[in-house]
């Protein structure tokens, strides 16, 4: 069985908090100069904070760099794991929080009337979004049919969604939404990430070894915060790309107009969505069901490893408990969860708190939109376990952890074992350590390069007067997992190196 | 999951009384003082954060 690589990218959202005037009247500058002193706070505290580095690149494999939109983007090293990327994922939440605590404690010094907080979520009240994107290593055939996974992903959110609380007069009439991505897109495929994005990133798909492997870039999943919904949205999406790889995809329903249907589900899972040759509709559940029950089929037990067969009675019974799921999604209140699928999924969770919350306070509690209503949907997804809302529930026993803590704390400072991740960080461990410098320009190519004399330098490296030739290491293969120490390329950078054969 | 099926008057004044008073069996069909802790720090971020909050939480588009 051909192994997979799975691996996510999540843009943070930054609320910079100056004491003076409010951002809500600001113009598009005025906000981008402002989130650009935010970002800049960011950066410099990240320098702080994730060493060992070589720039953006991390010790663990993974990448922490602030993307368009002063958004801080972590991306986790390529696992071949879905719980270890579960582990890497929420490591990377780990490290933005430290990084924030940081820029936070460097504002109180200088005596700024400032607060900086971060949040893992997909989009403001005033109708902004940012990404949540996930990476499948594929076969070139599976590339090659990849509409016949879209009636899968634009349903996969009735259990990774992470919910929203709708703006009066944007969101038609419903309280509360499935999905906070859901609304922001306007095609199947795309080549854009912003404007009318695609449901399947088409962009960079090409990895090395063509012919080989190709990157199947998705965009159109929430940031989770329950480990569980992560686990299965990613696990979920892996076991159906086997399917297609094993030429065993045709014949499930698709849909008419797939973008629509995707807002359908958003607003009310419970509705028939339109199938290409069918009078009846299907809705999300059977759509789900459908999937599920091929990859059944298709795979068995006999075909699936440990992992997958996890992720395969996970899905089955998160089916059936959503199934018995009662809300009403124009009051936006949840009425029975008799299988406790809040334990597991953000959005029930959510609409869970909110409707305690609506139960429980006054004033303005049971409008839909209302102000507090909003305010609880943004604290579940803060960062600041202080202040959130999700980590306060997660504490309390409220959810299912699907990873240990010992593993999130690991990923935060080991590369997963099996791909070229293991490499990448291992190697810019050891040569932070040795006084090098490395550069790493992309995820398969690193450049080891001796600190000297009138060389440009990153403050993560003190100049230290040695100078060795320049060598480039190259990761093309995504499963090359090799003591980095091994390759005759390094070995002979550390021996003149070392040597110092090339003092200056 | 499922929405109660209901028509014309009786869906109105469901909802309405659903609006007015929720009463979300799901969220309140278990009780106890975790329950009573996690409705508590509720209140308290509420309190907290402020209501200019929401206003100042504005974000550029990203991908």
């Amino acid at each position: 069985m051909r192994p997979r690589i799975y691996g996510t990218e999540t843009e943070y959202a930054l609320h910079y908090r100056t004491g003076g005037e409010s951002s809500e009247t600001w113009d598009e500058e005025e906000l981008a100069r402002h989130f650009e002193e935010g970002a800049s706070l960011i950066g410099e505290a990240a320098q702080e904070v994730v060493a060992p580095a070589a720039g953006e690149f991390l010790g663990n494999g993974g990448r922490f760099y602030l993307d368009r939109g002063g958004h801080p983007e972590y991306a986790t090293p390529e696992c071949s794991s879905v719980f270890d990327l579960v582990a890497h994922e929420q490591a990377g939440d780990r490290l933005m929080l430290e990084i924030a605590r940081k820029a936070q404690a460097r504002l109180r010094r200088e005596g700024r009337p400032a607060t900086l907080s971060v949040f893992k979520n997909n989009a403001d009240f005033h109708g902004n979004s940012y990404g949540s994107h996930e990476n499948y290593l594929v076969t070139p055939r599976a590339s090659d049919r990849l509409e016949t996974l879209i009636p899968f992903l634009a349903t996969r959110q009735v259990f990774a969604g992470t919910g929203k609380v709708s703006v009066p007069g944007r969101s038609g009439d419903v309280a509360y939404q499935v999905s906070q991505r859901a609304d922001f897109f306007g095609c199947v495929f795309n080549d854009r990430a912003s404007g009318e994005r695609g449901i399947i990133h088409t962009r960079k798909r090409e990895v090395h070894q063509p012919g080989e492997n190709r990157r199947l870039h998705i965009i159109v999943g929430d940031s989770n915060l329950s480990e569980a919904a992560m686990a299965l949205k990613i696990g979920s999406t892996g076991l159906v790309l086997r399917v297609l790889e094993e030429g065993r995809i045709e014949g499930l329903p698709q849909l008419c107009s797939p973008v629509d249907a995707l807002k359908m589900v958003s607003r009310d899972p419970g509705q028939r969505l339109e199938i290409q040759g069918k009078r009846a509709g299907r809705t999300a559940l059977e759509i789900q069901s459908a999937y599920l029950e091929r990859v059944q089929r298709t795979l068995g037990r006999g075909k699936l490893n440990g992992e997958e067969t996890r992720v395969l009675e996970v899905w089955s019974r998160m089916l059936e408990g959503l199934s018995r799921v009662r809300f009403s999604p124009k009051a936006g209140i949840l009425e029975d969860d008799p299988g406790d699928v809040r334990r597991q999924v953000d959005w029930v969770l959510k609409l869970w708190v909110l409707s305690r919350a609506d139960a429980e306070g006054t004033g303005d509690g049971g409008c839909a939109g209302s102000a507090r209503r909003r305010q609880i949907d943004l604290r579940y997804h803060d960062l600041d376990p202080r202040k959130s809302i999700f980590a306060r529930c997660r504490e309390l026993g409220l959810t299912d952890r699907v990873v240990e803590e010992a593993d999130v704390q690991r990923a935060r400072v080991d590369p997963p074992r099996n791909t070229r991740a293991w490499t990448r960080g291992v190697l810019i461990r050891d040569m932070v350590e040795r006084k090098v410098e490395v550069r790493v320009a992309t995820w398969d190519r690193l450049r080891l390069g001796g600190t000297g004399r009138g060389a440009e330098c990153t403050p993560f490296f003190a100049s230290c007067g040695r100078r060795a030739p320049p060598v480039d290491v190259k990761l093309d293969d995504p499963f090359d997992a090799e003591d980095p120490a091994r390759r005759p390329e390094v070995r002979e950078f550390i021996a003149a190196w070392e040597g110092g054969g090339s003092d200056v | 999951m499922a929405k109660t099926k209901q028509t014309g008057r009786a869906r109105r004044k469901q909802d309405e009384a659903e609006a007015l008073a929720p009463q979300a069996r799901g969220a309140s069909a278990s009780a106890g003082p975790e329950l009573e802790d996690l409705d508590a720090f509720i209140e308290k971020v509420l309190e907290e954060a402020g209501e200019e909050f929401l206003d100042e939480f504005r974000q550029i588009e990203g991908e």
